[in-house]
């Protein structure tokens, strides 16, 4: 009994058949996604730690008026299982921070932070990471251009 | 006592891997040396090394074969190239009349040298360039080659 | 160096940014009393060349020079994966010679970026010997591949459905000559450094990490082996010609130091093995799929791709919307992770141990600031 099937049935009763996808792995390189309301995060961080889950990365695409967050969980043994959790809400909302719950989530959303302002109810340290410390921009939001003022020249990709 | 029996040991396991250490040290003193003397020696070159591009000459023409198509400027991820040609004759291809890149953002990557549907470029062996300031790593590449002689 | 006194004893301390065992530009905040260190707050981005952000702007290709730049000691892997997930996405199929090859070269890249991290590491530590024999021997596998790639460290050499240039006779020659070279260079790098006294004493025992902790804090890569945990992505999740090889995945149990350093040796060993094995079952074949279109357009969809790169999980994600350049690239850097323990660890540790124990982590600072 691998994982991925012990672990299917608790996620669908805890968190609704309707919001797990199964997906395919051999395309997509995960084997499940779930999406999630915030509010219901650390409950679900809190189990997947139990199961002996880690926190592989954490990542957002700028999606218009609403920024989605990946939470990405895999485990350290064979089978592989992959688990993409979808946090999708409208910019600026604050999403509860999983510092507390898993160590590693503190340098990730730290990084979520930096490139696209999200905040992070909760975080002990929430600063720039990669980013100085002085800079007033989230440069993976779809609306930001890169000028000069960002430090450097900017290179004019004319192409079709 | 147990003390004593300890540094005791500690010396002698100490000294044992010093011995171990120089032997191994001792036997690369007999072998060759590896290390080349950069500026008097120089390493030599791989046939296939990626210096910074160039324009070949073509032994038929004495010239460059570039037709001005613009594939090179359009995949280049740093954007560093800008090629201009002009129909000479009506029933033959263009011909590029200037092609500059500029050196300093060049990433070597050899996408412009893949993509090049006459082959007109190639990678140069050079890897010593030097120049006064930022501008002279913007290069003509035809008057280049023109100008070293055919 | 000193910043500011807090009270009589404790004084913060700043390791780095420019600092020669920090390996680049990392900067490590601690707070000491006298030789004792209090808190560790690394400091990293000093950097950052927005890499996402580039892959965000640039087509798929456009995008594969910078990959390589990322992991300045892995290029080859970095290559490698980036390559893979892309083909997984769009479903190219690579012909079976290209995937032999690719194998052949990451893994002697993996070799090259260990040895490099050997002789650093026993630099740091105040043995400067290793070094010299370490970068001999790195040399020739720089040599090997700059045969093929013809660039020494961002070779760019993977093409989306294969390679970009066959195999010669110099680099089939010089490998087959420096596989037994290196066995024997090993063998010396045992009795040189490996039962080495001054060496065990300032690395047994020193920044231990349990299995548990290494969870928490996700390690991957040689420094979740040396825990004990027995988890390699080219066991795990097989990829290219991995599950047509044998090859040990070597585990360590105490999780200090000592661990850390053996499981890289003993798994430049497990390289040359694959290597070998790779090469003498090289197959004939072109080495690049046919029809593979320049301006790359993978189905609408997100993409996740898993490697295991020199230092850990490497993982690949992006999202295409169907279109010439991708929405989002994101990638997971083994050693932003690895990194980011030392807070954990080094609190209570000695300031010489905190040399050891970062040097073990074999951190590259460019691939954590991307
Ligand atoms: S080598 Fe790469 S970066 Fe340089 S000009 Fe050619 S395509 Fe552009
Ligand atoms: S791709 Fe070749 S022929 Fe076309 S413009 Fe560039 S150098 Fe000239």
């Amino acid at each position: 009994m691998s994982f991925l099937e012990d672990i299917t049935p608790v996620l669908a009763q805890r968190f609704g058949v309707e919001n797990l996808t199964a997906q395919d792995r051999a395309r997509h390189g995960y084997d499940l996604r779930l999406a999630l309301d915030q509010e219901r995060l650390t409950e679900l961080v809190g189990l997947l730690k139990e199961a002996g889950c880690y926190l592989e990365y954490i990542t957002a695409v700028d999606q218009g008026q609403v920024l989605e967050l990946l939470y990405f969980f895999g485990r350290y043994d064979q089978p592989p299982f992959r688990l993409q959790v979808k946090v999708a809400m409208p910019k600026g909302v604050a999403v509860p921070s999983l510092a507390g719950i898993i160590r590693a989530a503190d340098w990730q959303e730290r990084e979520v932070f930096d490139m696209f302002g999200q905040r992070f109810a909760g975080h002990p340290d929430l600063r720039r990471i990669l980013l100085s410390e002085d800079a007033d921009f989230h440069p993976l939001l779809k609306d930001f251009k890169p000028g000069p003022e960002h430090g450097g020249e900017v290179v004019n990709l004319e192409r079709k | 006592m147990n003390a004593v029996v300890r540094y005791l040991r500690d010396v002698f396991s100490g000294a044992w891997s010093l011995a171990m250490g120089m032997s191994v040290t001792l036997r690369y003193m007999f072998k060759p040396v590896s290390t080349v003397q950069y500026p008097r020696e120089a390493m030599p070159l791989p046939e296939v090394y990626r210096g910074h591009i160039e324009l070949r000459r073509f032994a038929e023409t004495g010239s460059h074969g570039c037709v001005a198509c613009g594939e090179c400027f359009r995949i280049c991820p740093s954007g560093v190239i800008k090629v201009q040609g002009l129909k000479e004759e009506a029933d033959r291809p263009n011909r590029a009349v200037f092609y500059f890149i500029d050196f300093s953002r060049c990433s070597l990557c050899g996408l412009c040298v893949e993509v090049c549907p006459e082959s007109a470029l190639a990678f140069s062996k050079v890897y010593e360039e030097v120049g006064v300031s930022r501008y002279s790593t913007v290069v003509d590449l035809i008057a280049r080659l023109e100008s070293q002689g055919a | 160096m000193l910043r500011k006194t807090l009270t009589e004893d404790s004084f913060y301390l700043n390791l780095g940014p420019q600092h020669p065992s920090t390996h680049g530009v990392l900067h490590l905040l601690l707070k000491l009393d006298g030789e004792r260190i209090l808190e560790c707050k690394p400091l990293v981005g000093y950097s950052h060349r927005a890499h996402e952000h580039m892959g965000q702007n640039r087509t798929y290709l456009q995008f594969l020079p910078n990959t390589s730049r990322m992991d300045y000691l892995g290029g080859l892997c970095y290559n490698h994966a980036y390559c893979l997930a892309v083909e997984k996405a769009c479903g190219i199929e690579v012909p079976e010679r290209a995937r032999y090859i690719r194998t052949v070269c990451a893994e002697l890249n993996r070799i090259s970026s260990h040895l490099l991290w050997f002789g650093a590491y026993l630099m740091d530590l105040g043995a400067f010997t290793p070094f010299l024999y370490a970068f001999d021997d790195r040399e020739d596998i720089l040599a090997i591949l700059g045969e093929v790639t013809g660039s020494r460290l961002t070779y760019s050499y993977c093409r989306f459905g294969g390679v970009n240039r066959d195999l010669n006779q110099n680099f089939l020659d010089g490998t087959k000559a420096f596989i037994p070279k290196l066995r024997k260079r090993l063998k010396d790098y045992r009795t040189l450094v490996t039962k080495n006294i001054i060496f065990l004493n300032r690395t047994k025992g020193i920044g231990t990490v349990s299995a548990e902790l290494a969870r928490d804090w996700a390690l991957t890569g040689p420094n979740l082996r040396a825990c004990g945990v027995a988890y390699d992505l080219r066991r795990a999740e097989p990829y290219s010609i991995y599950p047509e090889l044998e090859f040990e995945i070597p585990t360590a149990t105490a999780g200090d130091c000592y661990d850390r350093y053996w499981v890289r040796m003993a798994e430049m060993e497990q390289s040359l093995r694959i290597v070998e094995q790779a090469l003498g079952r090289l197959p004939e074949g072109p080495v690049k799929a046919a029809g593979v279109p320049q301006w790359i357009q993978p189905p609408a969809g997100d993409y996740h791709f898993s490697y295991e790169s020199p230092r850990g999980h490497l993982g690949i994600y992006f999202v295409s919307d169907g279109g010439r350049v991708p929405l989002r690239m994101k990638w997971r850097t083994p050693s932003f992770s690895n990194l980011s323990i030392l807070s954990e660890i080094l609190p209570g540790t000695l300031v010489a141990d905190t040399i050891a124990i970062l040097g073990s982590i074999d951190v590259v600072i460019p691939e954590i600031d991307r």
